[in-house]
């Protein structure tokens, strides 16, 4: 790696600290407005009444009495230590047990993208090459289609009919291998739907290129053109895609997780915000932003290599 | 079919979909909040067309009911994003300076991040409602429109026909309300148009994980999250609000997709050279 592609992810990553500062920030200001809600929803759950003596006991052992700005700053200042609090609910330390979900978050994402690009890249080529054919049609069809399904109604569409009418699946299973096969279809269906659409006209507009032309004159077999030249430059799409919708994914995986019971970082947050929980929501917003900018400045880079004529620090800008 | 046919068909079934969200207190055949435990979880039959669900309220009438709340939380959504967007992003584009720096920067903060992540986040923290649940989306949603409204802005700012308007006396609320946004209206009203559908099935889902519309109110995305349990028993608890989500998220998209053809000319005349 040269020097200026160092320098580059060096100003990218330091662009990720006012990102993260003005998020949390922001999360941190709305936990004002319902910071009486944790400590009341806390004692509502354990089922006992208590006096406000006691409310306001715990609401000082959690630091809520304190001004607004001393909290963001003590939170700002255990976070660069290492520390990102502790849950109000369980009393648990929040960074070990975000990390303990990171794996199946992680496997669930990564088993939809691939699922992803086996389905959406053939039928985008497919489209493309036979454009303003009936199998073009049906294929933008079945994308459209499938890109008005809110994720929620496909997951309990895929739940009624293949574990409910057919059994294939059970409804619920905890750790069995079945279980991974409902919630990556699930999310694979929206994003395919996307991916599709958008690696056909990146194929599209590659194919109405000269070299292209050039190439078919000269002999080059069609075949041959479709595979070595335009897929790999169609590949440059097709990663800044995924990076993009990495970010939705993250999020889209909250409620897909929840409904298949998946016990992820998605099923964790949508918990703790039912329980008011804010160090363990917090925890989730900084992990998506980290997450999302990491993810992007890796698919660009990739996009360099996948096609030098893209400049680093360029990327579309007015 | 040409576009403008394809437009107004569009529409049309749009417009239907937004009078029966309108119209929706008399079209529906049982008081969607009525219930009656005696006749709980039927399947569907002649009398109630969707069967009942777990409190015995006729799901038809809870679809019909439930348009309203869902439309026109969506549609009102859209309209405070895109105003709210558009009015920052008009001025950022007109005045530029440090205002211009502040909100783009601003905006910029929303648009590198998931929306969706900090619309739950903020939905869950502020607590339940519809408001809750537009606030928090349209606080993730409006830099899109400001980016956009700003370029345009930009690209008309210099024509001569607003320093024409401007020597004639015209202030910069008058000049931006009179003579810039009706002509960078265009790709803002496509954008606005193809977003409902999105809108609508984020707030659904908001109201899925009950972050939404709270009980007793019919509306789509909570009745499923309530039909989520009974899938082995009553599924048409589910299928009935989530076919009803799902055509109507259709519709918009169609709607959307060919105001986006249609407008855009680059496109017709790739169409159109596509054709010959």
């Amino acid at each position: 790696m040269n020097r200026s592609a160092g320098s580059y992810i060096v100003r990218r990553l330091l662009q990720l600290i006012p990102l993260l500062l003005g998020v949390t920030l922001l999360t941190f200001a709305m936990l004002r407005f319902a910071a009486g809600d944790a400590v009341e929803l806390l004692y509502e759950n354990l089922g006992t009444s208590v006096s406000q003596a006691v409310l306001d006991a715990k609401r000082a052992e959690l630091g809520l009495d304190q001004p607004f700005f001393v909290q963001y700053g003590r939170w700002l200042w255990d976070l660069l230590h290492g520390d990102l609090g502790t849950s109000y609910v369980s009393g648990v330390p929040v960074l070990p047990t975000l990390l303990s979900k990171v794996p199946a978050t992680l496997l669930l994402t990564g088993a939809s993208l691939g699922l992803t690009i086996l389905i959406s890249v053939p039928l985008g080529i497919i489209s493309a090459v036979f454009h303003g054919r009936w199998i073009d049609y049906l294929i933008r069809a079945v994308s459209f289609v499938g890109n008005s399904l809110p994720n929620f109604f496909a997951a309990l569409l895929l739940l009624l009919i293949f574990a409910v009418k057919l059994r294939w699946l059970p409804v619920i299973d905890l750790g069995g291998g079945g279980s991974l096969v409902l919630p990556s279809v699930t999310l694979a269906l929206a994003m395919s739907s996307r991916y599709t659409r958008q690696i056909r006209a990146a194929v599209l507009e590659e194919l109405e290129q000269d070299y292209v032309t050039g190439a078919l004159a000269r002999g080059v077999g069609r075949k041959t053109v479709l595979l070595s030249n335009v897929l790999r430059a169609a590949m440059g799409t097709i990663v800044t895609l995924l990076a993009m919708s990495a970010g939705s994914l993250l999020g889209g995986t909250a409620i897909v997780e929840s409904i298949f019971l998946w016990d992820g970082v998605g099923k964790l947050t949508v918990d703790s915000i039912a329980m008011r929980d804010a160090p363990v929501v917090l925890a989730y917003v900084l992990w998506t932003a980290i997450l999302y900018v990491v993810l992007n400045l890796a698919a660009d880079l990739l996009c360099r290599r996948l096609d030098p004529r893209v400049r680093l620090g360029e990327e579309g800008r007015p | 079919m040409s576009t403008k046919l394809r437009v107004w068909l569009c529409a049309a079934l749009a417009l239907v979909v937004v009078l029966l969200a309108l119209l929706s207190p008399w079209l529906t055949p049982y008081d969607p909040n009525a219930q009656d435990m005696a006749a709980a979880l039927q399947p569907p039959s002649a009398d109630h067309w969707l069967g009942t669900d777990s409190h015995g309220r006729d799901v038809l009438s809870r679809v019909i009911a439930g348009a309203r709340t869902s439309v026109f939380s969506a549609l009102i959504l859209v309209a405070v994003s895109a105003v709210s967007g558009s009015v920052i992003g008009i001025a950022c584009g007109w005045f530029g300076g440090w205002l211009d720096t502040l909100l783009l920067r601003l905006g910029d903060l929303f648009l590198a991040f998931p929306g969706m992540v900090l619309a739950l986040a903020v939905a869950g923290l502020l607590g339940g409602g519809m408001g809750n649940a537009i606030l928090a989306i349209a606080l993730v949603s409006w830099p899109k429109y400001a980016r956009l409204a700003r370029s345009q802005t930009l690209t008309v700012r210099g024509a001569p026909y607003l320093t024409a308007a401007r020597m004639a006396g015209n202030g910069p609320v008058r000049l931006m309300a009179r003579h810039i946004l009706p002509n960078i209206a265009g790709p803002l009203l496509v954008t606005a148009s193809l977003d409902i559908g999105t809108m609508l099935m984020e707030l659904a889902g908001l109201s899925f994980l009950n972050l939404g519309a709270q009980p007793p109110t019919a509306e789509w995305g909570s009745m499923m999250s309530k039909g989520r349990s009974l899938i082995q028993t009553a599924p048409w608890t589910i299928l009935g609000p989530g076919v009803a989500i799902f055509l109507t998220v259709l519709i918009f998209n169609l709607l959307g997709d060919s105001l986006r053809d249609h407008l855009d000319p680059r496109r017709r005349a790739r169409k159109k050279e596509q054709t010959t």
